[in-house]
């Protein structure tokens, strides 16, 4: 079973998303309209609502319920990407120009900001408190997580805790909630509940540390946006906070991004300093370590189709190459 | 309730919103978020709430979904003003961690149908915001109507969830008036107003440039300021014939005040 293969088993249910998406997005004012129409075309893995409705296999699914999650879910993280391009000043994103690049950051905002609304609106029909308090929780984290990442830009002197902490709430807070609150709408056995959270924590976990590795690794066609924009930005990731236990190659990157207007040249010496440290291997091996965690949280689970699917999905995050 | 019990349960409240909104390293680089009293003020006077934690709750809740949606204004201000990356960056943030404190905090109380109303509010907050910015061919009379539809959305959707019934229209007029005043106060003391900006586009011929907003050229800037002068003045009298069939007593105590403040304090009325 290949990563296509899941999503064709879910085609019928996530293609009911993309139009509940649509449809939630629909609204008279004709520049929303555009942007949130070209956010949804640029798509992405819909990686969430997948999370929500594979949980939600493991209990008694009702797609008519559990669409509102995975609806809600997708559209606070596509709310999230837009104010995230305000705050990186991203002109690209998945190789499309950005919202804030195509029109500007004021748009951006009102557009994150109506996306965002209409996800509370859509997760409102759920009626579960608990429901609420967790998504409402893990937002918040999200926020202060975001906040964190810019308080510690251009700080070379971080540790390891401090990025898990970051990434944590960066991404694998949203994935794992995905998890739990497919699960729970689906009324699947709490400790059940409890394990799928944990496998979404830890896929998300690897996740991002893929990401950030791709970052170091990938191309801009493949990225859709140049890479080693996270050093370039003083984004410490694991790459090069790995590397940086060299003295040496700490005091490099540190003079070449004292300075911030460095030129493209000087950018590359550092991101080729950070992949032949061999930080790069280290850093895919940490990304490993989590995915066996999350292998580890399903083998709790019953076997069934579904969860073979997270196992697939939870490959499909360790290989993947964009 | 009378309106000093009113006064005083809007003091408490905009302790606990101070509170509520302080984050040590935001402060640091952006304005602490401004709490608009009479707001305060009109939400307390709105809640029919027996429960104190509840109606406390529900009120901060509220405030604190406006003063996300004021902080996010400020973006375009950096833009054209400071374009300070960091006081960009923060301003998003804060104003993404207060609407995130909003949902957390009438989660806690299973105010679910309020959390739906408010995110009703600021949808259409967001649509007005953006024809604002971006309308053809709005004239004064269209843009005052947005502005007026703006400044009383939030205000309206708690009364609707909290009373089923619409806020009164003199207190949409009120806070327009508000927003007048307050760009007003601005010009008078030599600062800058965005808002004038973006209201005297009506008045430039070339608005076609949708990604760009660029500032106004100093005569088109000058007639902006001369018709928001005639518009405090219209405005004013408008509210005062609304004052006159007003039933509700605590609003109309609280307009009042707050007008003979404006006149007092403005020179286009001695």
């Amino acid at each position: 079973m290949n990563l296509k293969t899941i999503y064709a088993s879910l085609r019928a249910d996530l293609s009911l998303i993309e139009k509940e998406m649509e449809l939630s997005l629909c609204t008279e004012e004709p520049i929303l309209f555009q942007t949130s129409k070209q956010l949804l075309k640029a798509g992405g893995k819909r990686l969430r609502p997948v999370f929500v409705l594979l949980s939600g296999k493991f209990g008694d699914y009702h797609i008519d319920k559990i669409k509102e999650v995975a609806v809600a879910l997708e559209l606070i993280h596509t709310a999230s990407l837009v104010h995230d391009d305000v705050i990186d000043d991203a002109d690209l994103r998945r190789g499309e120009p950005t919202v804030k690049a195509k029109w500007n950051n004021q748009t951006a905002m009102y557009t994150g900001d109506y996306i965002l609304a209409k996800a509370l609106e859509r997760i409102t029909l759920i009626e579960s408190q608990e429901a609420h308090i967790t998504l409402s929780e893990t937002i918040k984290e999200v926020t202060i997580g975001e906040i964190e990442q810019i308080r510690d830009q251009f700080n070379w002197d971080q540790n390891l805790r401090s990025y898990l902490r970051r990434i944590k709430r960066k991404t694998a807070l949203l994935i794992s909630v995905s998890c739990r609150l497919g699960a729970l709408v689906s009324d699947v056995p709490k400790h059940q509940q409890k394990h799928l959270e944990r496998f979404g924590y830890f896929a998300g976990m690897s996740f991002q540390i893929t990401d950030d590795i791709l970052d170091f690794v990938g191309t801009k066609a493949k990225l859709g946006k140049p890479s080693g924009g996270d050093l370039k930005q003083g984004n410490v990731t694991l790459p090069a906070l790995l590397a940086m236990s060299d003295p040496y190659i700490k005091e490099k990157i540190t003079a070449t991004l004292k300075n911030k207007n460095t030129n493209e040249k000087e950018l590359n010496e550092a991101l080729h300093l950070i992949k032949s440290s061999g930080a790069i291997e280290c850093s895919e091996n940490m990304s490993n370590a989590y995915l066996h965690k999350a292998q580890l949280e399903l083998s709790n689970l019953p076997a069934c189709k579904a969860r073979q699917s997270l196992e697939k999905i939870a490959e499909y995050i360790g290989k993947r190459k964009f | 309730m009378n309106s000093n019990e009113l006064f005083i349960e809007a003091a408490e409240l905009k302790d606990r919103i101070r509170q509520a909104i302080y984050h040590p390293y935001l402060l640091k680089y952006i304005e602490p978020p401004k709490i608009d009293e009479e707001k305060l003020l009109i939400l307390c006077s709105i809640s029919n709430e027996k429960n104190d934690n509840i109606k406390q709750e529900t009120i901060l809740s509220t405030m604190l979904v406006q003063i996300a949606l004021d902080i996010h204004d400020n973006v375009l201000l950096i833009d054209l003003t400071s374009n300070s990356q960091k006081e960009r960056q923060l301003t998003v943030l804060a104003g993404d961690y207060y609407s995130s404190l909003y949902y957390k905090r009438l989660s806690l109380i299973n105010e679910r149908r309020l959390i739906r109303m408010l995110a009703d509010g600021i949808k259409e907050v967001n649509e007005l915001k953006t024809l604002f910015l971006y309308g053809e061919n709005l004239d004064t009379k269209q843009l005052l109507h947005i502005q007026w539809r703006i400044e009383g959305c939030i205000l309206n959707q708690f009364s609707l969830a909290v009373r089923r019934q619409k806020i009164s229209p003199i207190i949409n007029e009120f806070f327009l008036l508000k927003r007048l005043m307050k760009e007003k106060e601005l010009i008078d003391n030599g600062l800058f107003s965005l808002w004038i900006h973006l209201f005297g586009r009506q008045f430039t011929s070339n608005r076609s440039n949708k990604k760009n907003v660029e500032l106004l050229p100093q005569e088109i800037y000058k007639k902006a300021v001369q018709t928001v002068d005639s518009l405090i003045i219209k405005s004013c009298k408008k509210i005062e014939a609304m004052l006159k069939n007003d039933e509700d007593d605590i609003v109309s105590s609280i307009v009042k005040r707050q007008l003979s403040l404006f006149k007092a304090s403005n020179s286009l009325f001695e």
